[in-house]
């Protein structure tokens, strides 16, 4: 396996191969989604029109919004203005859906990215602590707190959060992106670079302090496993060979647990933390209805009462694409870092 | 709207006053001669333009939909376009009655020709012109489907129902004269002119913004106290206070100038949240549920108001199921409940007992009703007559969201499922999603269920005439099987008689049949509970009309 020519072919092939999966795979997910959102009983024309709704008014409203067609005949017409990059109409709204995704998903962004940030620190940091500390208590104290991490329900975790560090403590304010007079300037949709765009640092400060419990609360859905994970292919590492090598040599502690170990030991942790991308997704649907945050989350929350079809549809595409793509991500980046992998 | 958990049911903010609600209506129109506008009441208030800012910042449940008032009915849109648009007539505050707005007279001869004299001077929050063309504009947009400024997507759910049947053609008479003639003479029409759906809007703007006037991508743009300033979707509407505005500039009652400058609605959908925010402090009005409200009282930082009830909250039966199409076997449901313990159990200390269909706000409750008692032996007996004797079992469905007219409806069943259940009725409690529970119940698939209405204007014919008035007299309905022609007959009547205290007279012998054919069971009628935080001054006791105008903030 010396000769890299065919190795290199090979590699390009698994690419290739493992991108093209990915046609066949979002295929089969729109027709899927388009499906289940159907499936969900109650139409959006008698939840839109609720207790006052009578028959003529719902046959009305259905026939306006081609909700009466064959369902084939709606997934065909759905997937030709997909294509043309057209992504329907709210049924609530009446906005175009592509405006609100552009709206949305710079919050969920930003607070996706900093619970993954607070994931990673808290969460490999516990994980080296716990597992140079194997047995001892203080492994056992970050054990419980990961387990009790992936055990609370987030939307109570969000509660309490809410209630003790913002309604009783007043430290943080309880949700929304920013203090209600504050009005942003739309330039990206991240606040948190908007407002400096701006020109505001007051603003910036405000859009910071709301992040916080949203972020810290988000945090929780990856970072038990970062945490576990962190511990566990530490203590696999820290028995290889080399690392005894390494201490036979005398290098000191330090040396050894971050540059022999932590470098090896994180390479199946950053791989998770792709595939984590996932859950953070779905972490965010509670998380952001619970600090009234208006990402992708609450979209998809707001979305799925109304029976919203044109945004439920857009919503769930795109966590499946996300999904799909990071998964094609972490087994292509497999692929470099275990070179059994490219030869199956 | 209602699918939401928003707490302010649909039009709890609307203005609309009763079709006919009351005295102020024979007041308002009775001499068919020409009227003079209302005469000054009070003092003129020094222009209220205060230095300082105050913003007055609101939670609720759900955003808006849009901010065109005419193509909107839900209640979170109303608040907004309350602030925004002026109607041509208002409701005077607490009642019914309506009072000169943007039309500062009216006079007709007939009924039938009506002739609006509008205020000179008052400008859109664009610049533009209030004049008889451009209200005429407006006209011609609600009216004419093929108006070419409305667009497939827009539904004009208000003007079809409460206004098409009635105004025949309108036209300018002059620059400040708008004439409306109607099909048949009639007084209605000037409650129907203050329903929020006919605030004027600026035709310019309309004209130049198209399909996307007033919604999440457009400005809308009308009269009122205030101006719009932003929309941040699903998160807040920003208006702020037009120091223009018309109304300062006249003495009349209602007409003062808002102390507030600025007023935010944030939408936060879930109630636990929201509570929480308004807790913090970072909200200082929110809709609160009913059963949250407990946990403020008593604490000087916020401030109750609470005013009649104006929804019910029942069970009903579809009389084409058996064995609901026996009266007996209805009636010994009715007394085989202890309703009053599972009242006071299940509902906040502002609801009561419902005795009729109808809450004494509106127009034909009947105070002669009396409650059915809780009577299980009288329950038994009535089963045994209908030829039950050992009772029998049904499906029961429950309401799965959260109401004021059931704040929590399971629990509720439960406990009635076990009253009933002594007599030998047992229930199968179901339940399933809000949308298909609607629909469901709606295609007459439930045999008995709980449900509950609120009104949105305060007049019988959208409370007990929406629940018991079916488009085909001789049919009857689908959702439960209930056809009584005698109340068909006197329901329909009450749409056409304007004359209030004959009115209510009719709407009262509707009720009464109601309770004899116990075609359904009135449970409780939920007050209308506010909260402010206590620095948050000036509420009044009004239940169908805005009052921004009202509010300020004293810290």
């Amino acid at each position: 396996m010396s000769d890299r020519a065919p190795g290199r072919t090979f590699m390009a092939t698994y690419i290739v191969r493992r991108i093209l999966i990915v046609i066949p795979t979002l295929f089969a997910v729109s027709i899927l989604s388009f499906a289940f959102v159907r499936l969900i009983p109650g139409d959006p024309a008698t939840v839109m029109l609720g207790e006052r709704a009578r028959p003529a008014d719902v046959e009305k409203f259905k026939e306006q919004m081609g909700l009466n067609q064959p369902l084939y005949v709606q997934y065909i017409r759905y997937m030709e203005q997909v294509l043309q990059g057209n992504l329907g109409t709210s049924i609530v709204t009446r906005v175009p859906v592509i405006d609100q995704l552009a709206y949305r998903l710079p919050a969920t962004i930003e607070a996706i990215f900093f619970a993954l940030l607070i994931g990673i620190l808290v969460g490999v940091v516990t994980g080296i602590v716990a597992a140079l500390n194997r047995n001892t208590l203080i492994d056992t104290i970050a054990n419980l707190i990961a387990l009790t991490g992936v055990s609370i329900p987030i939307f109570w975790l969000a509660l309490i959060m809410i209630y003790f560090f913002a309604v009783n403590l007043k430290i943080v304010p309880p949700g929304g992106r920013i203090a209600a007079d504050i009005t942003v300037d739309r330039i990206t949709g991240f606040y948190l670079i908007d407002t400096l765009l701006m020109g505001r640092l007051d603003y910036f400060g405000s859009a910071i302090r709301h992040m916080i419990l949203p972020a810290v609360v988000l945090s929780t859905t990856v970072m038990p496993q970062i945490m576990r994970l962190t511990r566990a292919s530490m203590l696999e590492v820290l028995r290889a060979d080399y690392i005894r090598t390494a201490r036979a040599k005398g290098l000191r502690q330090g040396s050894v647990i971050f540059k022999h170990t932590l470098r090896n030991a994180l390479l199946p942790v950053i791989t998770v933390i792709g595939l984590q991308i996932g859950s953070l997704l779905g972490g965010a649907i509670l998380t952001e209805n619970a600090f009234s945050w208006t990402g992708m989350g609450s979209w998809f929350y707001g979305a799925i009462s109304a029976r919203d079809y044109p945004v439920l549809q857009t919503a769930i595409m795109f966590n499946a694409i996300i999904f799909v793509v990071m998964t094609m991500l972490v087994d292509i980046s497999y692929a470099f870092i275990d070179p059994r992998i490219r030869y199956k | 709207m209602s699918s939401k958990k928003t707490l302010v049911t649909r039009r709890k903010f609307l203005t609309l006053a009763g079709v006919s609600a009351a005295a102020g209506l024979a007041a308002a129109c009775a001499p068919a001669t020409p009227q003079p506008a209302a005469a000054p009441t009070t003092a003129p208030e020094a222009p209220a333009a205060p230095a300082v800012e105050q913003t007055l910042i609101i939670g609720r449940g759900g955003d808006s939909v849009a901010l065109d008032p005419a193509i909107v009915t839900d209640g979170e849109s109303a608040r907004v376009c309350e602030a925004i648009y002026d109607c041509l007539v208002k409701l005077e505050g607490a009642s019914t009655k309506p009072v000169p707005w943007l039309a500062e007279s009216w006079q007709t001869q007939d009924s039938k020709v009506w002739d609006f004299k509008l205020r000179a001077g008052v400008k859109f929050h664009d610049g533009e012109p209030l004049t008889a063309q451009a209200v005429k504009w407006n006209f011609d947009r609600w009216q004419n489907p093929d108006n070419p400024f409305r667009y497939p997507s827009q539904k004009y759910e208000y003007w079809d129902t409460e206004m098409s049947e009635i105004v025949d053609s309108t036209e300018v008479v002059d620059e400040l004269t708008f004439r409306i003639t109607l099909k048949e003479p009639t007084v209605l029409i000037l409650p129907k002119l203050a329903l929020f759906n006919f605030g004027i809007a600026s035709p310019k703007a309309v004209e130049a913004q198209g399909e996307s006037y007033a919604t999440q991508a457009g400005t809308p743009v009308g009269t009122g106290r205030f101006k719009f300033e932003s929309w941040v979707p699903n998160d807040k509407i920003t208006v702020v206070r037009n120091d223009d505005w018309w109304g300062s500039k006249v003495t009349l009652p209602y007409t003062q100038m808002p102390k507030l400058t600025k007023i935010i609605w944030r939408s936060i959908p879930d109630n636990n949240t929201r509570f929480a925010e308004f807790q913090a402090g970072t909200l200082d009005q929110a809709d609160i549920a009913q059963t949250d409200l407990v946990t403020l009282e008593g604490n000087p930082d916020y401030v109750f108001t609470v005013t009649p009830s104006t929804s019910v909250g029942y069970i009903a039966f579809n009389h084409a199921v058996p064995p609901f199409d026996k009266l007996e076997v209805r009636k010994a449901w009715a007394h085989a409940v202890n309703w009053d313990a599972l009242i006071e159990t299940f509902y906040s200390k502002y609801a009561k007992r419902a005795t009729c269909f109808q809450p004494p706000a509106i127009l034909g409750h009947n105070p002669n009703i009396k409650a059915y008692e809780y009577n299980p032996d009288l329950a038994k007996e009535l089963l045994a007559q209908a030829g039950l004797p050992d009772g029998f079992e049904t499906d029961f469905w429950y309401v799965p969201v959260i109401r004021s007219y059931f704040p929590d409806s399971k629990a509720l069943s439960e406990a009635m499922a076990a009253d009933l259940a002594k007599v030998g009725i047992r229930l199968n409690l179901k339940t399933e999603d809000w949308g298909a529970y609607l629909s469901d119940r709606r295609d007459g698939k439930f045999p008995v269920w709980a449900l509950g209405w609120g009104s949105d204007n305060g007049d019988p014919d959208n409370f007990i005439g929406y629940h018991f008035i079916w488009n085909d007299p001789k049919k009857p309905n689908v959702e439960d099987g209930y056809n009584n022609p005698k109340l068909q007959e006197l329901l329909r009547e009450g749409r056409i008689v304007s004359d209030p205290a004959e009115r209510e007279k009719i709407y009262q012998q509707a009720e009464q049949i109601v309770h004899d054919d116990v075609a359904r069971i009135p449970i409780a009628w939920p007050a209308n509970v506010a909260v402010d935080r206590s620095y948050v001054k000036g509420r009044k006791q009004w239940v169908f009309r805005d009052q921004y105008e009202n509010f300020y903030i004293e810290k």
